[in-house]
């Protein structure tokens, strides 16, 4: 990889195909230097575990460079390469923890009336500290598709493939991934930022 | 047009993503080019020395694996009588 290519203009498709046809691996870096970062941060989120998702990043982009010819430009180059990064950490997450359910089979049933849909901005709009220990404490599954959703603006159909499942399962495990995280901010962290809120108006006050 | 909407979920990652250092970044790029070199080469030797070592295989099982010599038809004529006759003759 020690020819550098001037990439900032050229799009992934064009240098997707530049590399196939010339095997340049200047091409093939490019597309490394431009993604590298993004997919450890996916698989980071996933695995809690730097060393894991160093691993996983190297693991992510051999197997990239070994399937590359198989991308068909049917989507963006980034989607196909998101798609080959979640499911390398599905797999990892699921021989590591055994967990061989991870996107639970009763999604397909019916919607749960009580549950009442939790509007969109409510986890966007939520602060970095409390987001980042609401997703942790879902389950895997659940927060890996709200982080497709609005981190990657996947379609439902994009992850449902991903996850193997119907459009409207993904739907409903959308639906519920975002109650469970509702409930767990409002019964855990809501008091503890209400607490911070006073503890800091009281010092406020003292000073 | 581009979606103004606050989104927490994109600076959460852009959290995830300052952590991936540049000298590290350096190192796995390293690490996926060695890798490639060396399945180039695995790739190589396979090319160069496993017909080889296949056709030693097949005649020291006592298999032909070169195509015999096919026999010329026998017609019950002499080779001369076989070809074709030009006009006249």
């Amino acid at each position: 990889m020690s020819t550098q290519v001037q990439d900032k203009e050229i799009a992934d498709a064009e240098l997707v195909r530049m590399y196939l046809q010339t095997h340049n691996d200047s091409h093939f870096n490019a597309l490394y230097r431009r993604y590298a970062a993004k997919v450890y941060g996916k698989c980071y989120s996933i695995l809690k575990d730097t060393e894991l998702a160093h691993d996983a990043v190297q693991d992510i982009f051999i197997k990239v460079m070994m399937n590359i010819a198989s991308f068909g430009e049917k989507s963006q180059f980034s989607t196909w390469l998101y798609s080959i990064t979640y499911n390398y950490c599905i797999d990892l997450v699921r021989k590591k923890k055994k967990e061989k359910i991870l996107f639970a089979e009763d999604i397909e049933r019916a919607p749960d009336v009580a549950e009442q849909e939790v509007p969109d901005e409510y986890l966007m709009e939520m602060e970095v500290q409390y987001l980042k220990k609401v997703l942790d404490a879902l389950p895997q599954g659940d927060k890996m598709v709200l982080v497709m959703k609005y981190e990657d603006d996947m379609s439902i159909k994009e992850i449902a493939d991903i996850v193997k499942k119907t459009e409207s399962a993904t739907k409903m495990q959308i639906k519920r991934a975002k109650h469970k995280a509702f409930e767990i901010f409002e019964k855990v962290y809501k008091h503890e930022k209400l607490e911070m809120r006073e503890e800091r108006s009281v010092n406020f006050g003292k000073a | 047009m581009a979606d103004e909407r606050k989104n927490n979920f994109k600076n959460l990652h852009i959290e995830y993503e300052d952590n991936f250092t540049l000298p590290k970044m350096e190192a796995i790029a390293r690490n996926i080019k060695k890798r490639k070199d060396n399945a180039q080469t695995t790739s190589n030797i396979f090319d160069l020395f496993v017909p080889k070592a296949f056709r030693t295989f097949t005649k020291i099982v006592g298999g032909e694996n070169e195509q015999p010599e096919v026999a010329p038809p026998h017609t019950g004529h002499s080779p001369n009588h076989s070809e074709p006759k030009g006009p006249g003759e």
